[in-house]
């Protein structure tokens, strides 16, 4: 019998250098067949049937467009998760090999689908069931699947249907947007982008796709219905840390079509935050009062927190109480929207006694973009002009929860309408920014007043309650 | 040549900086098929003649120096391929072109050393005449070989070519010859190792398909591998 192999020295790569393969041939089973870009190895079927000459052509495809070595990098910008990734990049591969003319639309599948639908549509696995979903999108194996997964939660597959005729569109509303006179698919692309450094290009429209998938994902699906859940009791059940309010299969669909998915110009870099850059400022001011609280050993309370000291404290001080202290961290966004004065910089410090102050703006010529105003109940005396863009509003967030001690509050004063490298804005930012500032209970204040009012009740041992900036509270609901 | 220096790959940059340069004994070993032998005979100055030196296991000193044939006057002497390039155009020294030296036996290789020699070394006595020759000014050698690993060379003329290089992708020039959507093909698996398919197949491949469509074209030219490139062509094409 004759072993049809793969070719992939065919292939070239913008991203990476062009070098031998290794190959060899397998079942043409689902899990079987694989790409390693990073050391050149390929898997595949060699038999004649259409089908292994499908997988044949997936699996050039990986070796032509996906992200080897560069994959790590694109989890950790953490816009998507690395299973969302996988998944929709085997939607992009299987989309763009049958734009190159092989008919995955019948050939790609290998019989095991329905199986698979079913079993995890019986184990109320929405998660999985949607990742299946979009990873067989288009294909031949798409159809069994959902045959399968109706098979036991009849709603779940109009929904799943209803998602990968989405993606798939994003994919399609791509290509139109491709301008004229470029040749190759935009979707294919293996170019470096400038801004970032990251590549391959094409793969930022995977990005975008499995961004809105964990949205998907995210949303709790409804309950079986009694004639559904009849052969699987119990299956769908909300899991620990999701929302418990029932909701109709209807409403559940609605949820999912109100998520959209975020715009991704073929023209513009990919979007990414700046590194953040530390400027010196001299902190020479003692700033007296506190504004953070912090957990002091008691003889007197309810619950024994310190019930080692029992044996260690001679006045047995097992209880907590809190106490007025040094803490809290303020990350001040800078930038010219915000257009704060010295004055009011100085007036927003001065209010935050004890607090940890960080001020940023973007530098467009790569200069620095951080200054830390006050620590240690010292504060700045003199500033230079530091307005200027946003570009590491995330960074500033992320590096004030890093710095943060136990659970001392974080208030974030800005407009909301955060920017990346070269203070471009972009939907995904906006909505990473939104997401991390919720997680992790980030204090919200849009300008100086809102900021000392908060500090005020902080100050008084009043419970701050704040929401996001308006330019970020679309964005609150997960949509 | 057309394609300016530096739009050349790097392989043929360095070529073409040496020549420009006014090294004159250069050693082009890689794949097959990537023109390395044209590029010897055509590239840099070649005003003065090329001549080319194919060796194998039967070729004798005849080819190299020159010997006696029978003519219409009795036997003449008829200079072979080294000293023609010694002497070049009478008054600059030529190019000589050895392909395959690793494949010339003993005696050959012998002479191919003192004709390759350094110009203050190099002379050849004729045996008719007894005029001595030696390389004119301007004389200079590009050797070709497919031999992949140098060790595998005699020392003596791996020392006499310290310019070695690699050509792992055709000429771009040698490019043109083929239709826009092959010459990325062509290039890339001019180096694939033992999936390697020569420029000359792709040349053929890309005749053949204009008079009997690509697929027939394909299973003359590259036999049971035809599906694969084909498929593995149309990944490329997207």
């Amino acid at each position: 019998m004759t072993v049809i192999g793969t070719e992939p020295e065919v292939l070239t790569r913008k991203d990476v250098e062009h070098g031998r393969w290794q190959t060899d041939v397998c079942a043409p089973k689902r899990g079987l067949p694989h790409t390693d870009i990073i050391n050149r190895k390929i898997v595949a079927p060699g038999d004649e049937s259409a089908m292994s000459r499908v997988i044949r052509a997936h699996e050039m495809m990986h070796a032509k467009i996906s992200p080897g070595a560069e994959f790590k990098k694109w989890v950790a910008r953490e816009i998507a998760s690395e299973e969302a990734l996988i998944a929709c990049e085997e939607l992009r591969v299987n989309f763009l090999v049958g734009r190159a003319g092989f008919d995955v639309m019948n050939d790609l599948s290998d019989d095991g689908e329905t199986a698979d639908g079913e079993r995890i549509a019986m184990l109320g696995d929405w998660h999985s069931a949607v990742m299946f979903a979009i990873a067989t999108a288009g294909t031949a194996s798409s159809k069994k699947y959902l045959t399968g997964v109706r098979r036991c939660r009849r709603d779940w597959g109009t929904h799943l249907a209803s998602i990968q005729k989405r993606a798939i569109q994003h994919f399609k509303k791509i290509e139109q947007q491709q301008r004229g006179w470029e040749t190759r698919s935009v979707l294919a692309s293996t170019n470096v982008d400038e801004t970032t450094g990251l590549a391959p290009l094409g793969f930022r429209y995977t990005e975008a796709l499995a961004e809105w998938i964990d949205r998907i994902v995210g949303q709790a699906p409804p309950k079986p219905d009694s004639e559904d859940s009849e052969d699987s009791a119990g299956s769908g059940e909300t899991k620990p840390g999701e929302t418990t309010k029932a909701i109709t299969p209807e409403e559940f669909g609605e949820l999912l079509k109100a998520k959209t998915i975020d715009t991704v110009s073929s023209s513009d870099s990919i979007p990414a935050w700046g590194e953040l850059k530390f400027g010196k400022v001299q902190l020479d001011v003692i700033s007296t009062g506190t504004m953070g609280k912090k957990r002091v050993a008691t003889n007197m309370g309810r619950n024994p927190r310190r019930v080692n000291r029992y044996l260690t404290d001679p006045e047995y001080r097992i209880f907590d109480r809190r106490v007025r202290a040094r803490g809290g961290i303020v990350v001040l966004d800078c930038s010219v929207s915000m257009s704060f004065t010295r004055d009011q910089i100085h007036t927003i410090v001065k209010h935050a006694p004890g607090a940890t102050v960080l001020a940023y703006s973007w530098n467009r010529q790569g200069g620095d973009n951080a200054w830390i105003l006050a620590q240690n109940g010292k504060m700045y005396r003199e500033l230079d002009n530091i307005a200027a863009g946003n570009g590491v509003d995330l960074p500033a967030l992320q590096w004030a929860i890093k710095n943060r001690r136990r659970n001392e509050p974080i208030v974030w004063v800005s407009d909301g309408g955060v920017s990346g490298i070269g203070d471009g804005f972009h939907e995904t930012l906006d909505r990473q920014c939104a997401k991390y500032v919720l997680k992790n209970r980030i204090l919200c204040a849009k300008h100086m007043t809102d900021a000392v009012e908060l500090f005020k009740k902080m100050a008084t041992g009043q419970k701050p309650v704040t929401t996001l900036p308006p330019r970020l509270r679309s964005y609150a609901s997960g949509q | 040549m057309t394609t300016a220096t530096e739009n050349l790959p790097t392989c043929w940059k360095h070529f073409q900086q040496c020549l420009d340069s006014g090294i004159d004994r250069i050693l082009l070993y890689g794949p097959p098929g990537t023109g390395k032998t044209y590029a010897g005979l055509h590239h840099g100055n070649v005003s003065a003649g090329a001549f080319r030196l194919v060796c194998t296991e039967d070729m004798t000193n005849f080819d190299v120096t020159g010997g006696f044939l029978p003519g219409p006057n009795g036997f003449q002497w008829m200079f072979g391929s080294g000293v023609k390039a010694w002497e070049g155009d009478g008054l600059n020294g030529g190019r000589l072109v050895v392909d395959e030296i690793d494949k010339a036996g003993g005696d050959v290789f012998a002479t191919l050393l003192s004709i390759l020699d350094s110009p203050e070394s190099a002379e050849w006595t004729h045996p008719e005449t007894s005029r001595t020759h030696r390389p004119r000014p301007g004389f200079s050698s590009v050797m070709t070989t497919n031999i992949e690993d140098m060790e595998d060379l005699p020392v003596a003329l791996v020392d006499r070519f310290p310019v070695q290089i690699r050509i792992n992708e055709p000429h771009p020039d040698a490019l043109l010859a083929l239709s826009a959507d092959l010459r990325t093909v062509a290039r890339n698996m001019a180096d694939a190792g033992p999936r390697r398919v020569s420029l000359r197949a792709f040349k053929t491949f890309d005749q053949l398909r204009k008079s009997l469509g690509a697929e027939d074209a394909a299973k003359i030219t590259f036999k049971d591998r035809a599906v694969g490139i084909l498929d593995a062509m149309r990944i490329e094409a997207i």
